[in-house]
């Protein structure tokens, strides 16, 4: 079974999500959006958009969003089947969390390294 | 129109492309293209060995002896675009001065140009820069003590 096939996004958290999207937006000219983050295209040779995006975005430390995890960061991973993924994965024993996202962004799925890492999986919708 | 005036009009033509051209040169610097893309994705462990066959093992990720792998950005067909965004879990080394528990790599088109912008600007930028076959590496430190890698990959890759 094809597992992950790329990174899908990073996330991590800062003490001061504003001033922190600011300064990369400033000085990194990340084109950052009201939401925190951005989504890089991806390209082909000619720097035109080929398909694909990396999301990356700065949320607050205070948040929950990469809860059982306390890691500051999590990696979104592309799968390009959430559901068989997360059965062959709970067959293997690792630590499926229950909830699984569907929505026009595609589905979403997650599972903790053992390190204790939150790792999001994500099958995008088809043809992204 | 006569020889002259055509003559005229040729010269003036020519000046007015030479500003022209000028000026482009002078808006350069703040038209300068900073971040393009993630590059990378590091993830420091505690056990990196252990931690790199979990991800081989469970979600099949191909990692490489030296700690990790590199991804290929593919078209909606699946076939490889160009870029890459690479993946590694280690000790967490090499992102002193920072220590935090993972660091994120961003492609640049202009490494030389965007160091010295940060450094004009104010920001933390190390004094290290690498250049190998994998391209050129700088780095800054970015407010809440990430250390910051910023990669020019090599021409057409």
């Amino acid at each position: 079974m094809k597992r992950v096939t790329g990174i899908g996004g990073i996330f991590f958290k800062a003490k001061d999500p504003k001033a922190l999207q600011a300064w990369y937006k400033r000085h990194l000219g990340i084109d950052v959006q009201d939401w925190g983050g951005t989504a890089f295209s991806w390209t082909d040779a000619q720097g035109n958009p080929s398909g694909g995006s990396t999301v990356w975005s700065i949320g607050a430390a205070g948040s929950d969003s990469f809860a059982p995890s306390t890691a500051p960061f999590m990696v979104n991973y592309r799968v390009a089947d959430v559901r068989a993924l997360l059965e062959a994965l709970r067959e293997e024993g690792c630590n499926v969390l229950d909830k699984l996202d569907d929505s026009e962004f595609g589905k979403f799925g997650w599972v903790i390294d053992p390190e204790g890492n939150k790792v999001e999986l994500w099958e995008p919708p088809a043809g992204q | 129109m006569s020889t002259i005036s055509k003559s005229i009009l040729i010269a003036v033509t020519a000046v007015t492309v030479l500003i022209g051209s000028t000026h482009a040169q002078e808006r350069a610097p703040t038209a300068l293209k900073r971040v393009t893309g993630i590059g990378g994705v590091f993830i420091r462990a505690k056990d990196p060995a252990k931690l790199r066959s979990w991800y081989k093992t469970h979600l099949g990720i191909d990692v490489q002896a030296w700690g990790g792998t590199a991804f290929r950005w593919v078209d909606p067909a699946g076939v490889p675009a160009n870029g890459t965004t690479a993946w590694a879990v280690s000790n967490g080394s090499s992102f002193a001065p920072s220590n935090a528990s993972f660091m994120i790599n961003y492609r640049v088109a202009d490494l030389a140009g965007l160091l010295k912008a940060l450094r004009d600007e104010g920001c933390e930028v190390l004094d290290k820069v690498e250049e190998s076959e994998f391209g050129k590496f700088g780095w800054v430190m970015d407010p809440e003590g990430n250390k910051v890698e910023l990669w020019q990959p090599p021409e057409g890759k």
